[in-house]
């Protein structure tokens, strides 16, 4: 049924967006006269510090049997990197790519599962003879065995992925759509929280204008917090960041101040380089209960954070609100990597 | 159109910002051992199916031989009994018609008897009777003879010596006769010549005279 589904072009698909810290669930249904309606929807929190396993077991429970869903994963080893081609690295073709990646982002084809995109256009880089290498390339990759273990660990619970994507592109890319709807042309900082790091770069008129080295990420502000607040362990010292961190705004800028000094020299580096201010930020990977980080970071390097006008953004792609009560869930900024997503694959 | 065009034609479009980390070599494992499973189970739901449908044509056969034995060890134990019943039927029915027949000569409306005795003494000594014979018509289905209703007809065969105008004489002279004396006015009387029965030398002629009630 499924192999006919897809043979047919089935016009259901159910999408899973996963982070290390919060998982949701929709199905989308395309309806006559092209519109979206949105069904199914959930949003379950996610144990960011469990070892070994990815997803925690209620979820793994609620995705199990669902073949052929989109499935949108932030391993921890992700990353980004851009760089600037050189004729000479043009001139080689795609095998040109290898040693850079090796030399100047210390990235083994062999451990990594890497590809290459056009940083302006989005579109894949694959090794043909008529391959014309662009000038600015974003290597977007992962580890091949954490996101292998991630897959079989969809696999285990007979959750068949059509498609296993990386939240930090597919984030970005609903980033990079929205801000074309509403016409920002300002540079947006986005930061893609995470476990052990957090990635950093900047997206600007539907491309990623910049990517830098990491900075810190949730374990980092553990271990601060639990020093500053004198904390017995990491569980608990995560509970206190979720509960309690909007009451406590002293330790909020203590902890995040080393990880705004190393974003805040970036800025200064990308607003010198291009002349261009950054005017908004964006921190994908937070749960609800940490979207206190992004006012924390906003305010510290003074950046407005971004607001998404979903209303908007779901009207201009169609989307059905009428008579679905859970739409109102689709306000918190986690949602735009699942909303992108969907609009990319219903376009 | 060359395979490359076609090839091209038939891969999905690339989609920007949109990188696929899935390991195709596990999910197509997996779709494989799901399509093993989806197969193993058509062919054993098959497998089931077929022997449920042997085991009923076995069933059903072997119900078949038995009721086919049954009738068969019925007929023989009584074909012996059967044959003898017909013989029964057949002895039945002859006995039966022997019956009826002599039912109706019994239940002639005249007196059979008395009219060949009073055919006798009336008989003119130029007439020679061969063959009286006289039978009743009735419904052959009619258990019991319903003697008003019926209709009888004698026949006398005889050879008349000399002239045949005796014979005229002779049929009023019967029509007088006192054993049909209920029967008279519906009675009637009449006479053949056979054709070629003249017996020249002789002078002697065949006749047959009928005489018939009609109810």
């Amino acid at each position: 049924m499924d192999v006919l589904s897809s043979f047919l072009g089935s016009k259901k698909q159910k999408f899973i967006y996963t982070s290390e810290t919060s998982c949701l669930l929709a199905t989308v249904t395309k309806e006559k006269k092209s519109t979206l309606s949105l069904s199914d929807l959930e949003e379950l929190a996610n144990n960011p510090l469990k070892e070994n396993a990815y997803l925690d077991a209620p979820i793994l429970k609620k995705i199990t049997k669902s073949k052929n869903a989109i499935c949108m994963v932030a391993p921890l080893s992700r990353f980004i990197y851009k760089a600037k081609l050189e004729a000479k690295t043009k001139s080689k073709g795609i095998q040109g790519l290898i040693p850079l990646l090796k030399e100047r982002f210390n990235a083994d084809l062999k451990t990594n599962q890497i590809a290459a995109i056009d940083a302006y256009t989005g579109i894949e880089i694959k090794d043909s003879a008529n391959t014309v290498l662009p000038d600015h390339v974003c290597f977007i990759g992962t580890q091949k065995q954490e996101i292998k273990m991630i897959q079989n660990e969809f696999m285990d619970c007979q959750c068949i992925p059509k498609k296993l994507l990386l939240t930090t592109l597919t984030t970005a890319k609903g980033i990079m759509d929205y801000t074309k709807l509403v016409k920002i042309t300002q540079p947006v900082l986005f930061i893609d929280f995470s476990v052990n790091q957090s990635l950093v770069f900047v997206l600007c008129n539907n491309h990623i204008e910049a990517a830098y080295p990491p900075v810190h990420g949730l374990k980092s502000l553990i271990s601060l917090t639990r020093k500053a607040c004198s904390l017995p362990d990491d569980v608990s010292t995560y509970k206190y960041l979720l509960q309690s961190m909007t009451e406590d705004t002293q330790v909020m800028e203590t902890i995040t101040q080393r990880m705004c000094a190393d974003i805040k020299s970036y800025i200064d580096f990308f607003e010198v380089q291009t002349s261009l201010p950054i005017e908004f930020l964006f921190i994908n990977g937070l749960s609800p209960q940490l979207a206190w980080l992004t006012q924390c970071i906003g305010k510290v390097l003074e950046i407005k954070p971004l607001q998404i006008d979903f209303n908007t953004w779901l009207q201009t792609h169609k989307v059905n609100t009428q008579g679905n009560e859970k739409m109102t869930q689709i306000s918190q900024p986690s949602w735009i990597g699942m909303l992108s997503a969907v609009f990319n694959y219903f376009r | 159109m060359n395979l490359q065009l076609l090839k091209s034609y038939l891969s999905p479009k690339p989609r920007p910002w949109e990188i696929d980390f899935r390991d195709k070599s596990i999910v197509i494992n997996s779709q494989l051992s799901s399509i093993k499973i989806y197969v193993l189970a058509a062919m054993g739901i098959l497998t089931v199916i077929l022997i449920g449908v042997s085991f009923f044509t076995e069933l059903d056969h072997k119900r078949q031989a038995t009721r086919f034995n049954e009738i068969k060890t019925f007929l023989d134990k009584n074909t012996t009994l059967h044959q003898q019943m017909m013989r029964h039927n057949k002895d039945f029915v002859d006995t039966r018609n022997r019956v009826r027949t002599l039912l109706n000569a019994y239940a002639l409306p005249i007196d059979l008897s008395e009219f060949l005795l009073e055919l006798c003494k009336s008989k003119p000594h130029e007439i020679r009777f061969n063959t009286i014979a006289a039978n009743c018509q009735s419904d052959p289905n009619t258990k019991v003879v319903d003697v008003a209703h019926k209709s009888f007809n004698i026949q006398i065969y005889g050879i008349v010596k000399g002239d045949i105008a005796i014979l005229e004489s002779y049929k009023t002279q019967l029509l007088q006769l006192k054993a049909i004396d209920a029967f008279k006015n519906n009675c009637k009387c009449f006479y053949n010549l056979e054709k070629n029965t003249v017996d020249q030398q002789a002078d002697e002629t065949r006749f047959q005279i009928n005489l018939q009630y009609s109810a």
